[in-house]
């Protein structure tokens, strides 16, 4: 058993994540300063976890001539649907071309080339332009292993195998100053104290039935950030990614099929051999955004019309198996392991929880509300908006990673360590102890566990209606009392079924967030659709705020609603150019929905 | 189906390990392997039992945490996949299957199948990466390779660091894993600056990590599940002595 001692690292930067946001923010604070102290934690082993590794299709960057910023930004703005944050998704697609450069030049990783050895980009759903950069479909390994070898060659501090348990504040409670992390190997605890920290443990909606994330996904940032009292926003809007792969009984049901299928002309056909896209967005059939192929297969499925295990049809055969096998081999033998042939037969394919685009709300330079928090990559939210777009999500999490870096290299210099609140942090080491017992029997984890992914799936998935809703929302808030009261069995080393109750206790705070976030948005737009309200209708067009309600330290505390409307820096949804939104009324708290 | 299973459980590094008897009964056959050991652990929670700790993540074959040996081959029986691929309709039922972790000097274990691989990053410590800067933002196309090269580059670039080479290895050598690095980065230009000292210092350090040397049988081949042919390893030799020329050692 560990000694009630806990270990104290002091650090300049804490960056929380080891994925694609997490390994360029620590690059670029240490090439801005290599006197800086940095410290990256990962979850899992270093440079093998997170999801920038799983990154199949690519990355979506301007560098054709014929092709420009607006178009980019048009295409991001359009597919979420006026809910983005415009100044960000300007970052987004202004600084991605620099970030590819960069890539290649300072890290080492190299795309795909044309026949004339300039970098090839292929066609994405979504986009009038092709302009998806990647590496055959494993871009994300190529990404992350140049990326974890700089970051190894400068000898940056890296504690992996560590959760991250809580963010800390400074005993004023004014600002972070740390986090209090947690060696999954040994069970030991470590404040680490920081004049910066990032968060940037990627999402990934693990919390649905059928999810394409990796399994060490629990949405721990954003439920860290929503403890800490940040300001978070928009956790209505989950990616379903509309072909995640239909594998009977094995967790490789929701992995997905990457974009590139439907963008180099795949089929998607229901039961009756209907290509249904035909149904609901007969311009672009296919090559619609995610969102409206991912609910048009689930209303199909759902009507009767659906494959015989539930699911649709991607058809991609008719393209040539030579060609299928030659472009996506990655994908021919991720069906192949489940004894599929992708080149040659129609595949069964479901819509998968994929990706969140709501998060912690952030300034242009990743700031959060929170004095000394910054946030990156999936943790953060409003560059998407209502709908992510194929190929922009490994995009974000670079280029964010890259402007996190250097605002917090800025940020420290000259700047004390600020001291963290140890007795706060000796109370929440108190707690997680308390959940792991040696006498307890563990049945009640995985019982929560899946009445959860039911419920998210079922009542918050893809068609949604306010009394499910409501009903979901109520519940989780039970099950979330529930997990608190939970203890897992074992020892404090290495023990899955601990993890995995910690990891639940994350999973509800977020699924309450997003069925009250979903109940509170009267209208359908992008992911979110609402039977009850089918009309995009929402004017002016609001972003939804939860926060904690206090900043004390319950352990099921309340969450406060409230809308600001979107400002549209540069073009307004009436295709018209932006500008701050006149006389732009102050938030409006909601009334409490869901209680 | 029901399986019957001898998994390796080791309390700590320190710790003397044995082999258990499980039983993982009723479980699909569509399940990979490592949703069979989730099923097994779920009882043994439920039972009040320390679960069995093993390394994964993605379970989509592409993050490299899985390491397990299986009936006495990393990775399992398929060629060219990670456990986490390995699906149980590769069994019949009643089979008893052996579960070990990855054994190598270098890789001491940390408890029951979880094995410390920090050595391998030593390595790529040691040299491999680039450290040539191309300078800031000029043209996004300024490196210009044939696609042949490219193409034969990335294929070693496909390693995933499992280590399964090294546990498949009489010799518990890392030359498949340097070797798909050095390959890789020998090949392209960026990798140019430090090509010769890279391949030495790579393998200095995999010396002083205790892993051993290639006797050629091609063991780690056959259960590497990025399929990286030993062919790397020649062309690693090849470096190796083209170094110890240039520098005259």
């Amino acid at each position: 058993m560990t000694s009630e001692r806990v270990d104290v690292l002091r650090t300049d930067i804490l960056i929380l994540g080891s994925g694609g946001a997490g390994l360029l923010a620590a690059l670029h604070a240490f090439d801005a300063d290599s006197t800086l102290d940095i410290t990256v934690v990962a979850k899992g082993l270093f440079g093998k976890s997170g999801c920038t590794r799983l990154v199949q299709g690519g990355y979506n960057v301007v560098l054709n001539r014929e092709d420009s910023f607006e178009r980019h930004f048009l295409d991001t703005v359009k597919a979420g649907q006026f809910l983005n944050d415009q100044e960000l998704v300007w970052t987004l697609v202004t600084q991605a071309p620099r970030c590819v450069y960069e890539l290649e030049h300072t890290f080492g990783c190299f795309f795909d080339r044309n026949a004339d050895n300039t970098i090839h980009q292929k066609a994405f759903a979504g986009q009038s332009f092709d302009r998806t950069v990647h590496k055959g479909d494993l871009t994300g390994i190529e990404i992350m292993n140049r990326l974890s070898e700089q970051v190894m060659r400068r000898g940056i501090r890296i504690v992996e195998e560590h959760r991250a348990l809580d963010l800390l504040p400074d005993a004023s409670g004014r600002r972070i100053a740390g986090a209090l992390i947690h060696s999954v190997r040994d069970g030991r605890y470590l404040v680490v104290r920081a004049k910066a920290v990032l968060l940037a443990t990627g999402g990934g909606p693990t919390m649905y039935r059928v999810t394409a994330a990796s399994a060490d996904k629990s949405m721990d940032g954003i439920a860290m950030a929503f403890r800490a009292g940040a300001d978070i926003c928009d956790m209505e809007m989950v990616q379903f990614h509309p072909t995640g792969l239909l594998a009977a009984a094995s967790l490789m049901t929701g992995t997905v099929l990457e974009e590139g299928l439907r963008g180099a002309g795949g089929y998607l056909y229901n039961g009756r051999r209907e290509r249904f896209m035909e149904r609901y967005d007969p311009a672009r059939m296919e090559r619609s955004t995610r969102d409206v192929v991912a609910r048009s297969s689930y209303l199909e499925i759902m009507e009767g019309r659906g494959s015989p295990n539930s699911g649709v049809f991607i058809d991609v055969s008719h393209l040539g198996a030579a060609f299928v096998e030659q472009n996506f081999p990655g994908m021919v033998k991720r069906c192949r392991s489940v004894g599929l042939d992708l080149a040659r037969t129609p595949v069964e394919v479901t819509p998968t929880a994929h990706f969140q685009m709501g998060g912690v709300k952030i300034g242009p330079d990743c700031a959060s509300s929170l004095d000394g928090l910054y946030v990156a990559g999936e943790d953060a939210g409003t560059v998407h908006g209502a709908n992510r777009l194929g190929g922009n999500g490994v995009a974000e999490s670079t280029v964010f990673g890259c402007v996190a870096g250097d605002a917090m290299a800025a940020r420290v210099t000259g700047e004390r360590l600020p001291e963290v609140d140890m007795p706060l942090a000796a109370a929440m080491v108190g707690r997680t102890r308390k959940s792991l017992s040696p006498t307890a029997d563990g049945r009640d984890i995985y019982e929560v566990r899946g009445e959860m992914q039911r419920l998210m799936w079922e009542q918050v998935g893809l068609v949604r209606n306010g009394r499910a809703l409501a009903a979901a929302a109520a519940r989780v808030r039970e099950l979330r009392a529930r997990a608190e009261d939970l203890r897992a069995p074992g020892s404090e080393m290495f023990n899955p079924g601990w993890q995995d109750l910690l990891n639940l206790r994350n999973h509800l705070v977020v699924s309450e967030m997003i069925a009250r976030s979903a109940l509170a948005r009267e209208e359908s737009r992008g992911s979110h659709f609402r039977r009850d309200f089918t009309d995009t209708r929402e004017d002016p067009v609001s972003n939804i705020f939860v926060r904690r309600r206090n900043n004390g330290n319950d352990e099921n505390d309340e969450m406060d609603l409230y809308r600001k409307p979107v400002r549209f820096s540069r073009v307004r949804p009436d295709g018209s150019m932006g500008g701050a939104v006149a006389g732009a009324p102050e938030p409006a708290p909601l009334a409490d929905q869901g209680e | 189906m029901r399986l019957n299973l001898k998994i390796w459980r080791q309390a700590g590094p320190g710790a003397a390990g044995r082999l258990e008897d499980y039983t993982a009964s009723d479980v699909s056959s569509d399940m990979s392997f490592l949703e069979m050991l989730d099923v097994v652990n779920d009882s043994l929670v439920r039972q009040g039992k320390d679960a069995i700790a093993f390394d994964s993540d993605c379970r989509e074959g592409i993050c490299g945490m899985c390491s397990l040996v299986i009936n006495g081959v990393p990775h399992g029986p398929d060629r060219g996949t990670t456990v986490c691929q390995l699906h149980l309709r590769r069994f019949k039922e009643g089979d008893t299957i052996t579960v070990e972790p990855w054994r190598a000097r270098a890789f001491p274990v940390i408890k029951d199948l979880v094995v410390d691989r920090s050595a391998f990053d030593r390595i790529i410590i040691a040299g491999g990466y680039v450290s040539v800067n191309c300078g800031g933002a000029p043209d996004g196309n300024a490196i210009l390779i044939p696609k042949e090269i490219s193409e034969t580059a990335m294929d070693s670039a496909a390693c995933i660091g499992c280590g399964a080479c090294v546990a498949a290895c009489k010799n518990a050598s890392a030359h498949l894993f340097m070797s798909a690095k050095i390959s890789h980065l020998s090949l392209l230009p960026q990798g140019q600056v430090e090509r010769y000292r890279r391949v030495v210092a790579m393998i200095e350090q995999a010396d002083a990590d205790g892993f051993g040397s290639c006797s050629n049988e091609g063991e780690c081949e056959a259960v590497c599940p990025k399929e990286i042919s030993i062919s790397n390893i020649a062309r690693m030799t090849r470096e190796y002595v083209r170094a110890m020329l240039v520098a005259g050692k």
